[in-house]
């Protein structure tokens, strides 16, 4: 019995390392690897041919690329590192990497400087700082084996501790784009592809591979990301969402009178039709005397009816728009004298406006929106004129008929999209 | 970078500040209202442009008065721009020069009055015929409150106010009362006859408020006596009284129906912004017209009652109940005619217009439509 008991010892040991392993590869696996953004730059100063520049990123993306098996490493791909760490944090974020190093290369060749740091983002934290000289004395030789390994050894002491394996292997595989049926896809090929009507499309590729895409589609947002794709992935959804349905627009005509629109999409972020009004009642203007009211009020307001397309994509910072518009004129003065304007009733105005702003849901937006009158007297209507500060009205004959076209008639909104 | 960005953001700051500095809309709420009720009446004439200063009338009340003589006698449109200020009345004799067809005005005339109150309005202007110049003009400025004077066309050129025809001598010398006080004054045209009727409402203060006496006088040319513009009293009715008024009636507005002899008097009761209207008639029964808060701005022939509003004009029957409202804005109700065997209403509606050189003129539209069809606009 007493010459057992250290055998069961053993074997409980075991099978408890062996639980513990089995516990700690399963949390491994849930993990996925740390994606890291590597940022690279030359110091000021430094002495190096841009073939030499070349040669030292491509080493430090291989050596980082090798570095370890849990770290999957992304391009910037952009000129100019971001200068703050602020915005390393912002560059890292937008592309779904957690982690970032920055290595900046000084002096000339073979005698350089290198200093590097890394960020981890998920534990807010940094992962190493640290500076070294070396000579390169075997050129490219030197770069693939030792000349990194202050950096590379940093980072995977600080950084791939946990967390799945990245592909060990690079292999050509199907991979089935997913979104809307009829989306147009940059980034994949050299030119544009687009899904057909299963809204799937059949590539074979060599996997993993990050994705930079941009995909669109008349009636959803457009997307444009990176996607990393592992081997054994399979499928890449896209992950469209559809676009705007309604919005709701709060205007200032010319700066001095209110206005608000309803807006529906029957096609969705592309095409609208807007109902709403705008109202002289009430009005906001820069007095010319100290003393004179800077409120005015005349008794009429315009609803409006129109309808019009986008002509460029609902991600652009400008988003231009055009349009046509109808408006009846309305009298509601005191004594509840409400009625339809006689002397000009009705007129028609085209559209063209941009929205500006980054956010998708929130725009301020500018609209030239220069009105056409039709009225049944045109006598009448230049008697209706203000005398002082009348708007520019330019008459244009039609006919038997008079057209009147107040030309300066512009909208200064908020839109909001749901 | 940050520069050219300053600058797009301060050129883009003035845009929009130069844009709202300087935009009204194409609209004359006036002239809109006015038109709303004048597409239905029948087109008559457009008068000038007559080239005022606009500055100066801007905010004057400006009305058209037409020249009943020639409406009559179916003579291209006269007749006499008014413009009634807080302080004073102006006017212009408006003719047609028979050579190049234009209108011409004459020279302006004014006279202090006290309008600032809106809700005593102190003045009305008529104008009536004159039977012995064959197709000229009397003009009446019948003041309903402060002034209570008789004015004729002839009495315009030393218009100044104070020393023109003032009814309570008027009243002073036909009947012998001095003192009177003058309630109100009002033209009533006569269709069949080639003059007009001024009746005055009055009373003697030491006989007390619920005296009242109403005296008839047809218009006549003067000089004959020199200034007087009214016959000896036609006749005299008198010794009603108004009950259940809060204090002593000083003036009012007061209109007479001359085919029922019925007469009406609209006071405004001081601090409930409404007016009060009481009717008699040869009986000299005294009645309240209790649905009625407006004051009674003309009597028609039909005997229906005309008020206007701020922007509306009412049309009340012979007891007070409302049986029509119209938009009316600046449509004045100018005179009342019959043109053959049929009584009309011949409404004016002034407007500004600009003129070449930066002038401005007034352009007056005419309107016409049977008494009969007012209950119907």
């Amino acid at each position: 019995m007493v010459g057992r008991r250290p055998h069961l010892i053993a074997a409980f040991l075991v099978g408890l390392a062996a639980l513990l392993t089995a516990a700690s590869a399963r949390c491994q696996e849930q993990e996925p690897p740390r994606r890291l953004l590597f940022l690279f730059e030359t110091a000021e100063g430094a002495r190096l041919s841009p073939s030499e520049q070349l040669l030292l990123y491509e080493s430090l993306l291989v050596r980082l690329g090798r570095a370890s098996e849990r770290i999957a490493v992304l391009e910037y791909e952009q000129s100019g590192v971001p200068g703050t760490d602020e915005l390393r944090d912002t560059a890292t974020a937008s592309r779904r990497a957690d982690s970032w190093v920055f290595v900046t290369v000084g002096g000339s060749w073979p005698q350089l400087t290198v200093s590097a740091r890394g960020q981890d983002l998920v534990q807010a934290q940094t992962l190493f700082e640290l500076s070294f000289e070396a000579t390169i004395r075997r050129g490219a030789v030197d770069l693939e084996r030792h000349f990194w390994d202050p950096v590379t050894d940093a980072l995977t002491a600080t950084l791939s501790g946990s967390g799945k394996q990245v592909a060990k292997t690079v292999s050509r595989e199907p991979l089935t784009i997913r979104g809307a049926p009829g989306t147009r896809i940059l980034g994949l090929e050299p030119g544009p592809v687009e899904l057909g009507e299963s809204g799937a499309l059949e590539i074979e590729t060599l996997l993993p591979a990050t994705f930079s895409l941009r995909a669109t589609r008349l009636g959803y947002d457009p997307v444009e990301q990176d996607f990393y794709v592992e081997p054994g992935a399979g499928v890449l959804d896209l992950g469209q969402e559809p676009g705007t349905r309604w919005a709701f627009s709060f205007y200032l005509q010319m700066m001095n009178y209110p206005g608000f629109d309803a807006s529906f999409y029957p096609v969705r972020d592309f095409y609208w039709v807007k109902l709403g009004f705008n109202t002289f009642l009430i009005g906001l203007i820069l007095a010319e005397d100290r003393e004179e009211s800077m409120l005015v009020s005349y008794s009429l307001s315009h609803l409006n009816l129109s309808t019009g397309v986008y002509l460029n994509a609902s991600d652009r910072l400008f988003r231009f728009y055009a349009g046509l518009g109808a408006f009846l004129r309305v009298i509601t003065a005191k004594e509840w004298a409400i009625a339809i304007e006689p002397i000009a009733p009705w007129g028609l105005y085209p559209i063209l406006g941009t929205e500006i702003s980054r956010r998708q849901n929130l725009r301020f937006f500018v609209e030239y929106t220069p009105l056409l009158y039709f009225p049944p007297d045109a006598e009448l209507f230049w008697l209706s004129i203000p005398e002082d500060s009348g708007p520019p009205i330019l008459p244009i004959p039609v006919k038997s008929r008079v057209v009147f076209w107040e030309l300066a008639v512009f909208r200064f909104g908020v839109r909001w999209l749901l | 970078m940050r520069t050219t960005r300053l600058k797009t953001l301060g050129a883009a700051g003035a845009l929009a500040l130069g844009l709202a500095a300087c935009s009204f809309p194409p609209y004359d709420e006036g002239l809109s209202l006015g038109m709303l009720a004048a597409r239905k009446m029948d087109p008559v004439a457009a008068v000038g442009p007559l080239n005022l200063w606009y500055g100066d009338f801007q905010e004057l009340e400006t009305r058209f008065l037409l020249s009943q003589s020639n409406l009559i006698a179916g003579l291209p449109i006269e007749g006499y721009v008014v413009a009634l200020g807080t302080y004073n009345a102006r006017m212009f004799a408006v003719e047609r020069d028979v050579l190049d067809t234009n209108h011409w005005i004459g020279e302006e005339r004014w006279m202090s009055v006290d309008n600032s109150d809106p809700n005593e309005f102190s003045i009305s202007v008529d104008v009536a015929k004159d039977p012995t110049f064959g197709g000229g003009d009397l003009i009446a400025f019948a003041f309903q409150d402060a002034g209570k004077y008789l004015v004729t066309r002839d009495l315009l050129q030393p218009l100044e106010g104070e020393g023109d025809f003032p009814l309570d001598f008027l009243i002073e010398t036909e009947f012998g009362v001095s003192g009177a006080e003058i309630v109100g004054a009002t033209l009533v045209p006569a269709s069949d006859t080639n003059y007009d009727e001024v009746l005055v409402l009055w009373f003697d203060p030491r006989a007390g408020f619920e005296q009242f006496h109403e005296a008839r006088f047809q218009t006549i040319h003067p000089p004959a006596p020199p200034g007087l513009a009214l016959g000896t009293p036609a006749d005299v009715r008198g010794g009603f009284g108004f009950t259940g008024l809060p204090s002593g009636i000083e003036g009012g507005f007061y209109g007479h129906h001359a085919a029922s002899g019925r007469s009406y008097l609209s006071v405004y009761i001081d601090g409930q912004d409404t007016y009060r209207t009481f009717r008699w008639d040869d009986s000299l029964a005294v009645t309240e017209l209790t649905e009625m808060e407006r004051r009674v701005d003309r009597v028609l022939s039909n005997g229906m009652l005309f008020s206007y509003g701020e922007t509306m004009g009412y049309v009340f029957d012979a007891s007070g109940n409302q049986v029509n409202r119209f938009p009316l804005g600046e449509l004045y109700l100018s005179c009342e005619i019959t043109v053959g065997m049929t009584p009309r209403l011949f409404f004016t509606l002034p407007t500004w217009g600009r003129g070449g050189g930066g002038e401005d003129f007034l352009h007056i539209l005419v309107y016409s439509i049977p008494t009969s069809e007012i209950d119907e606009l």
